[in-house]
């Protein structure tokens, strides 16, 4: 290293007191950043990469965390010896952070004029009238839309993107040195990712402060980083520039980070017979009602949505938040009030669901985004899995059902030791898997799989991805896959659907949307997944 | 029954709140001593032997001709001559306090209320009657009475607020205003009229508070009933074709117990403060029953005779605080946020 870094952590150690014993997160790491440079630390849940970057800021939950061993060097002074007067100087000063969710890093009782003001009263002794002027030209430089007007808005009023633009603002007010960025993108959608993402870049060229930045997300640290350290279960495991890292990288694990998702698979028959068929869906809502239940005020989340899905095939529907594929997803399980017709195998499933409303769930079975809320946490993994079939299935013998649920488990590749053990006690990928087995057990033609692979980390994610193909080719699986995440839909999907604030924007087969789409949206889409 | 494992971990939890699980063992301890005050203080003793025969007073009532007395009523062993009688062919074992609840001290050399003794150990009341006896009697009176009236009230709020909170939309609008409308009537003074045209007793009293007391777990319940509607896990139930009583019954019941359960000690406080309150205004229980209340009001009443007002406010004072920390501990136990931590 040519210059002398900024900042320096020397053998950083981490551990908690928990229940009488000491619980190290992380292991005497050690990475250091220059003037005016982008490192970005990498790892999975559980990592400790959020832990490390907070106790640069000594944000801990200090004496319950301590450091057993390690310096943090910013220029000549050590941050773990500094009295807390000086460190809380630091913060937001020298110093300052932006956290992953900005709905709940803003206070929802101030307008966001007094928020960024705050942090210039703490630092800056200057007049409320330059103090104003100065929130508003650094409202105008993270490019917040008509500055003036929106000095007053509560964070309610804006959008994610904007109060991660807020956050930014706050962060840059006194022109930090160092700029932690943990996870800023996580919650947004791709095309709001992408803008920040280059607002921040353009924001460190002007400024030309260092960032840190905490990530999961192996896209974006290869586009903006040029330094990656790679944490696992609290230890640094490979450090270099990025380039190098990602062109060759020497240890196992980062390899299996960098691994792609699995290729797409062909199909093996091609069956042209439609298994679900959607002909001009609307679900609306209503947002007021009055008294005797007239609709004063409604909000249409799925408009007009025609759409079907062939045997063996998996549909993709991507959109981002608010777009109503997970409405149009309720819609086709009968959860949800819909006009249009929704057809399974050419019959109509509103009809067959009024005659017997628990037969036909054999046919169709969900899978759901949050591994931890959808398994009941009173029940054990075994039951969980048999209920359905002992509804469906009444009156086998306990045997029966036991050579079942053996059976299913090892179709999603759990041991059966798991029947035993309570969703508390498992994984996120492992609480997915039971949650398939749930679903599958059942022998359904159709899975609802509403985002099964977001909440989880990517070595996970494409575990579970392979699993879902397997599965699909052995049993001629029809998949109706719900996504924000363009990379998953391509591996898994047929045939895409993009749909935008209700509307179905455009579909067509995977190769078509992908290599030539034809509406603006679909290429914003597609440009900002590749930008990061 | 085994606990499920979450079940052993809120164990777990309770045992390692020290005040709460001592709190819980000296309750059961004192309650499980109030269950048996038969045993503990009564005017009958526990056995007579009387002419190489056992005889169980409590158990059966005896005319006093079997001991050789005159008239065909039920042996009073309190009774000088009856006791004579006994003693010159056998013996008899008396419980640690020779009182009932309602036993009359006559061979007191006081002036009623008299001081603690070493007969009456802690003095008598304005009726001669023993104060230790009546706090036992009353305490199992209190316990038990504020325990139906939780069970049942319970029961019933936990009903109406899982409907509520199930079915939502217009039948929850309406019930939650009657419920509502219900609740600010100001009980005191509904159940100081009604007892004045009920002779109250026991049950009555019991009927009329559960009018009043159901609406205490409504509220939570029904908004654990609303959660659990949009909870992933009660969706996947339907998905699956779960018919709804399994639903509610699997699924959303025993999310609504942990909030009912954790209210359920500070629901039977507030029942036992009632039926007390009651009993010191003079409209609770008929006259002459052992309560709590009761004994407060003459602890009012004479101020002279300190021993009164203090051990019937000990005895309440120690009840309530049992209870709250109880329930404190329940309601860490309950914490789905430290359940969440494992």
């Amino acid at each position: 290293m040519k210059q002398q870094p900024m900042l320096n952590v020397q053998n950083l150690s981490v551990a908690f007191h928990h229940k009488g014993k000491v619980n190290t997160v992380v292991n005497n790491i050690s990475f250091s950043i220059a003037p005016g440079e982008t490192t970005a630390i990498v790892g999975e849940s559980g990592s400790g990469k959020s832990v490390s970057a907070l106790s640069i800021l000594k944000l801990l939950p200090y004496p319950k965390a301590f450091h057993p061993t390690g310096h943090i060097f910013f220029g000549e002074k050590d941050l773990l010896t500094m009295a807390d007067e000086d460190i809380r100087q630091l913060r937001g000063g020298d110093i300052s952070m932006i956290f992953q969710e900005p709905l709940t890093s803003l206070n929802p009782l101030h307008t966001i004029e007094k928020q960024i003001s705050e942090i210039l009263f703490f630092h800056e002794k200057k007049t409320s009238k330059e103090i104003k002027k100065y929130t508003l030209e650094l409202l105008e430089k993270v490019k917040i839309r008509d500055a003036s007007k929106r000095l007053g808005a509560y964070p309610y009023e804006l959008s994610g993107g904007e109060r991660q633009r807020v956050m930014i603002a706050m962060a840059i007010a006194n022109k930090p040195k160092l700029l932690i960025a943990d996870e800023p993108t996580t919650a947004l959608d791709v095309t709001v990712q992408a803008e920040i993402i280059k607002l921040l870049m353009q924001l460190q060229k002007d400024m030309g402060m260092s960032i840190l930045l905490i990530s999961h997300d192996l896209r974006l640290v290869k586009s903006v980083a040029q330094n990656t350290y790679v944490m696992k279960d609290g230890h640094m495991i490979e450090s270099g520039l990025t380039e190098n890292i990602f062109k060759n990288p020497k240890k196992f694990y980062t390899k299996e980070l960098m691994k792609p998702l699995p290729k797409p698979r062909s199909l093996k028959e091609k069956s042209n017979k439609i298994i679900l068929n959607l002909e001009s869906v609307r679900v609306t809502f209503s947002l007021k009602k009055s008294f005797f239940g007239k609709v004063l005020d409604s909000y249409t989340a799925v408009n007009n949505v025609s759409v079907s899905l062939k045997e063996g095939h998996t549909l993709g529907i991507v959109g981002e938040s608010g777009s109503g594929k997970t409405t149009l997803g309720l819609s086709m399980l009968q959860m949800i009030q819909y006009q249009g017709l929704i057809s399974l195998e050419g019959k109509d499933l509103k009809k067959i669901n009024k005659k017997n409303p628990r037969a036909w769930r054999t046919s169709m079975q969900p899978v759901w985004q949050d591994p931890y809320g959808s398994l009941n946490p009173r029940m054990g993994i075994g039951e969980i899995i048999l209920e359905g079939i002992k509804i469906h299935k009444k009156g086998l013998k306990a045997q029966e059902y036991k050579s079942l649920l053996e059976e299913i488990l090892d179709e999603v590749q759990l041991s059966s030791s798991m029947q035993q053990r309570y969703p508390h006690e498992l994984s996120g990928g492992q609480r997915q898997r039971v949650a398939l087995a749930r679903a599958l057990i059942l022998k359904p033609k159709i899975l609802i799989l509403d985002e099964p692979t977001s909440a989880l980390d990517h070595t996970i994610q494409r575990q579970i991805v392979k699993l879902l193909q397997d599965l699909q080719e052995k049993y001629n699986l029809s998949y109706v896959f719900i996504s924000h995440d363009l990379a998953v839909i391509r591996a898994l999907s047929h045939n895409v659907l993009v749909m935008k604030e209700g509307y179905a924007v455009e579909q067509g087969t995977v190769q078509a949307i992908y290599d030539n789409p034809q509406e603006t949206y679909t290429k914003q889409l597609l440009k900002a997944s590749k930008v990061i | 029954m085994a606990l499920s494992p979450l079940n052993q971990y809120r164990w777990k939890i309770f045992k390692k709140n020290k005040r709460s699980f001592l709190s819980l063992r000296f309750f059961l301890v004192l309650f499980g001593l109030s269950l048996m005050a038969n045993f503990i203080a009564n005017d009958k003793p526990l056995f007579v032997h009387y002419d190489d025969q056992f005889y169980f007073p409590i158990f059966k009532n005896y005319p006093e001709t079997i001991f050789g007395g005159d008239l065909e009523i039920t042996a009073d062993y309190r009774d000088n001559y009856i006791k004579e009688k006994i003693e010159k062919k056998g013996w008899m074992i008396w419980p640690p306090i020779p009182y009932n609840y309602d036993t009359v001290n006559y061979n007191l050399d006081k002036p009623v209320p008299s001081s603690p003794t070493t007969d009456n150990w802690l003095g008598t009341d304005d009726q001669g009657r023993d104060v230790l006896a009546r706090l036992i009697y009353g305490f199992r009176l209190s316990v038990l009475f504020g325990l139906t009236l939780t069970i049942i009230a319970g029961f019933l709020g936990v009903m109406i607020g899982g409907f509520q909170g199930y079915f939502g939309g217009k039948f929850d609008l309406i019930t939650q205003r009657i419920t509502e409308v219900w609740m600010s009537l100001p009980l005191l003074y509904m159940i100081i009229i009604l007892t004045s045209f009920i002779k109250a007793s026991f049950w009555w009293l019991l009927i009329i508070l559960v009018f009043f007391k159901w609406t205490a777990l409504v509220f939570v319940v029904r908004a654990e009933f609303l959660k659990a509607r949009n909870l992933e896990y009660v969706k996947a139930a339907q998905a699956l074709g779960a018919p709804r009583r399994l639903i509610l019954w699997r699924h959303m019941l025993p999310n609504a117990m942990v909030a009912a359960l954790t209210m359920l000690p500070f629901v039977l406080n507030g029942a036992i403060t009632t039926l007390t309150s009651l009993d010191f205004l003079g409209f609770g229980l008929p006259p002459g029953s052992a309560s709590l209340g009761e004994l407060l009001s003459q602890g009012r009443n004479n101020i002279h005779a300190p021993w009164l007002g203090i051990s019937g406010f000990v005895a309440l004072a120690l009840l309530m605080s049992l209870l709250t920390f109880i329930g404190e501990g329940i309601r860490d136990a309950f914490d789905s946020r430290k359940i969440r931590k494992i």
